[in-house]
């Protein structure tokens, strides 16, 4: 059925999909009155979660969340991308992999050997953020994403008005908030290395931070080891603490610093 | 002749799924629920993980039911440790489940299913006419998210860390949201009931958790219309297989495809359905058990009434504050079941002397509906081709009965390591 032209033809096009994840971004989206207002404001084309009529043609904007975690979301994506003028990666998988891409630090030999030859139908690929598939224009990080971030994207899109990710750490809205600090309490919270944004969350709610947005760009990691290693953590448990969102770019990023300060 | 029937990525459904069907001489001779799901691989995933951080990780296996992995995996752990939870905590962990459930019964009836009926491709395509019904719906999946929200710290992936004190104001204002959207859930019911079902009725077992004075959420003992199954026996009963064209596993309890979620709550635990949901049944004549897999969806809507009358009957008698019992690290091994909005879930760790995780088995809600699906999908078809039915009808009616069981394609997909995880530890250990 076709809607009313004069309905839709200012809106931008949107789509909204997941590859393999848990669906609890595109609950997000759905979930209480941002949803509401985010169908006021774009023409969502395509929703297979709740359309069965989903549009085919060229899109604005495509929401994508979830992690590559078999040949299939590569063939997926790689369609969407075609598609799309941008695209957005919604939430933590999508975005650095989130807990899926944990598998990538675990010992592949003894995970192949057991699951071959027994599930040889089953072609697993390393879980990976959509970034290392198809070029990605923007981010909507978190695990689960913020209700108020995608809103504050879809209005920035709609009006022409720019969208940045803050770039301090939990940290600073964690002190704002006044929480009484974790790592203090003698807990290994990832609060001053991740990007901040999230309203301090987790901490505010006695539980660590997990680095589920990945690192802030001033992350300055090194002086953070040596600050656990005062502490009296080990680096193994640090690396696995780091490990359970967003372990690749974690390492991606520690990488890139450590190179560059050798220049 | 073989006739083939493909359905390519089923909308409104939770994950990805295909069907493929054969069918020869108008009998269906082939049925294939494939997920189309990458495996997340979730239980190797907490293997070697400290006690403390496995419930952040299993919560991610599904954003719908992202309580009832948080309550299943703490309860096992917490036997896994000999730990008794408060009344408090349980207190806590039963208003997690039902938010919980109220808002994926409410997103799964009006959003998913609701739109089928009234042959709309989604609930946005419903008309001026409809639009109570999705307010309704929107502010019962409200309601839902703020009891998450209040209990868990936020609406999808919950934390369950005690909190000192429960903030009174807003217990008063839960109280007070669930007792006026009464009235709603009612019409959800009479909506519901009263829709035109396809007339398909088979026998087949239903599992879920029973308890003797409630209806069971978060503990109670195992049972079928077959009996009694102990926690720690679930393996002998419930097996996990693996077929070679789908990503998730497939359940059976004792060699045969059985039924789990509403219609199994319904239709076991009928002498903890409180009064006012037993009037209602009784003026709309709905009688048990359910032996139709569409009405489901008339389970769910029952549900609500259900557990919106828990809710309110646990907040008015809302538990002290409890001093909570401190954690001492040993090894142990602990198996629990909690009633997901979809059905059974269970989850088994064992720990070590450091508190490390060295195994780990979930078995989700949609992994044992999945067989009785396939089964009843054929079933629906033969009958759909004696009747004469058009193509086209047939793959309507089929997309409902898929709908009705309101399947998760996220949950049943990790699950392919079950298998090589238990071969794993046998030759490790």
């Amino acid at each position: 059925m076709k809607q009313k032209k004069e309905n839709t033809t200012e809106k931008l096009k949107i789509g909204l999909y997941g590859i393999s994840g848990c669906a609890g971004c595109l609950l997000t989206v759905i979930y209480e009155d941002c949803f509401t207002e985010i169908n006021e404001l774009v023409d969502i084309k395509a929703f297979p979660l709740i359309k069965e009529d989903n549009y085919k043609g060229p899109l604005d904007y495509c929401f994508i969340e979830g992690t590559v975690c078999f040949d299939e979301d590569i063939i997926t994506l790689k369609k969407l991308r075609k598609r799309s003028k941008y695209i957005v990666a919604l939430g933590a998988c999508s975005h650095v992999g989130g807990v899926p891409s944990m598998k990538n630090f675990l010992n592949k030999d003894k995970v192949m050997r057991f699951v071959y030859p027994k599930y040889n139908h089953l072609k697993s690929t390393n879980p990976t953020p959509i970034n290392k598939h198809i070029k990605v224009d923007y981010y909507l990080p978190q695990c689960p994403p913020s209700k108020k971030e995608i809103l504050e994207f879809v209005q920035a899109i709609t009006s022409n008005r720019p969208f940045r990710l803050t770039e301090d750490p939990v940290c600073f809205e964690c002190r704002k908030k006044g929480n009484p600090c974790l790592l203090n309490q003698g807990q290994l919270c990832l609060g001053p290395i991740t990007r901040g944004g999230c309203d301090a969350l987790c901490p505010t709610n006695d539980t660590i931070c997990y680095g589920c947005r990945g690192p802030c760009p001033d992350a300055n990691i090194h002086a953070f080891k040596e600050l656990l290693k005062e502490k009296g953590y080990t680096q193994k448990e640090l690396v696995a603490k780091m490990q359970t969102f967003a372990g690749l770019q974690f390492k991606e990023f520690e990488e890139e610093k450590s190179t560059w300060l050798e220049k | 002749m073989v006739r083939e029937i493909n359905l390519n990525h089923i909308c409104k459904i939770e994950g990805h799924a295909h069907l493929n069907l054969k069918i020869e001489h108008n009998k269906v001779i082939q049925c294939h629920l494939k997920a189309s799901e990458g495996a997340r691989f979730f239980e190797a995933l907490v293997l070697g993980k400290q006690v403390k951080d496995v419930q952040e990780i299993v919560s991610r296996i599904c954003g719908i039911c992202s309580s009832a992995h948080t309550v299943a995996s703490i309860q096992a752990l917490e036997e896994a440790l000999n730990i008794k939870p408060t009344r408090q905590q349980k207190f806590i962990r039963e208003l997690l489940m039902i938010g919980e459930r109220i808002r994926s019964h409410a997103t799964h009836l009006y959003f998913l299913a609701l739109p089928d009926y009234y042959n709309k491709a989604s609930a946005l395509q419903l008309g001026p006419e409809h639009k109570e019904k999705i307010n309704d719906a929107i502010s019962l999946i409200t309601l839902g998210n703020k009891i998450v929200e209040v209990f868990g710290g936020r609406e999808i992936h919950p934390f369950l860390d005690i909190k000192e004190e429960l903030p009174q104001t807003s217990l008063q204002g839960i109280l007070n949201q669930l007792k006026q959207s009464k009235p709603k859930i009612i019409q959800t019911i009479n909506l519901f009931a009263n829709l035109q079902y396809k007339k398909f009725e088979r026998k087949t077992d239903y599992l879920c958790l029973k308890d003797d004075k409630n209806y069971a959420n978060i503990s109670g003992k195992i049972v079928t219309l077959s009996g009694l199954i102990n926690d720690n026996n679930y393996k002998r009963h419930i097996k996990e297989s693996v077929k070679e064209y789908a990503t998730s596993k497939f359940a059976l309890q004792n060699n045969k495809p059985y039924c789990v979620g509403s219609i199994a709550r319904i239709n076991n635990n009928q002498a903890t359905i409180d009064n006012e949901t037993k009037t209602i049944m009784q003026q709309l004549n709905i009688s048990l058990p359910f032996t139709n897999p569409f009405h489901n969806n008339i389970a769910q809507a029952l549900e609500l009434l259900i557990h919106t009358n828990q809710a309110i009957k646990l907040i008015e008698n809302m538990p002290q504050k409890e001093k909570l019992h401190s954690t001492v690290i040993k090894s142990g091994h602990g198996i629990s079941a909690v009633e997901a909005p979809r059905g059974t879930l269970f989850h088994e760790y064992k720990i070590n002397e450091h508190g490390k995780v060295t195994y780990c088995n979930i078995i989700t809600p949609t992994v044992q509906n999945l067989n009785m699906m396939e089964s009843d999908i054929a079933g629906l078809v033969n009958q759909l081709l004696e009747e004469k039915t058009s193509r086209k009808q047939i793959v309507l009616e089929v997309e409902k009965l898929i709908r009705s069981y309101d399947p998760c394609f996220s949950c049943s997909t990790h699950f392919l390591k079950v298998n090589w995880l238990e071969e794993y530890n046998e030759k490790t250990h």
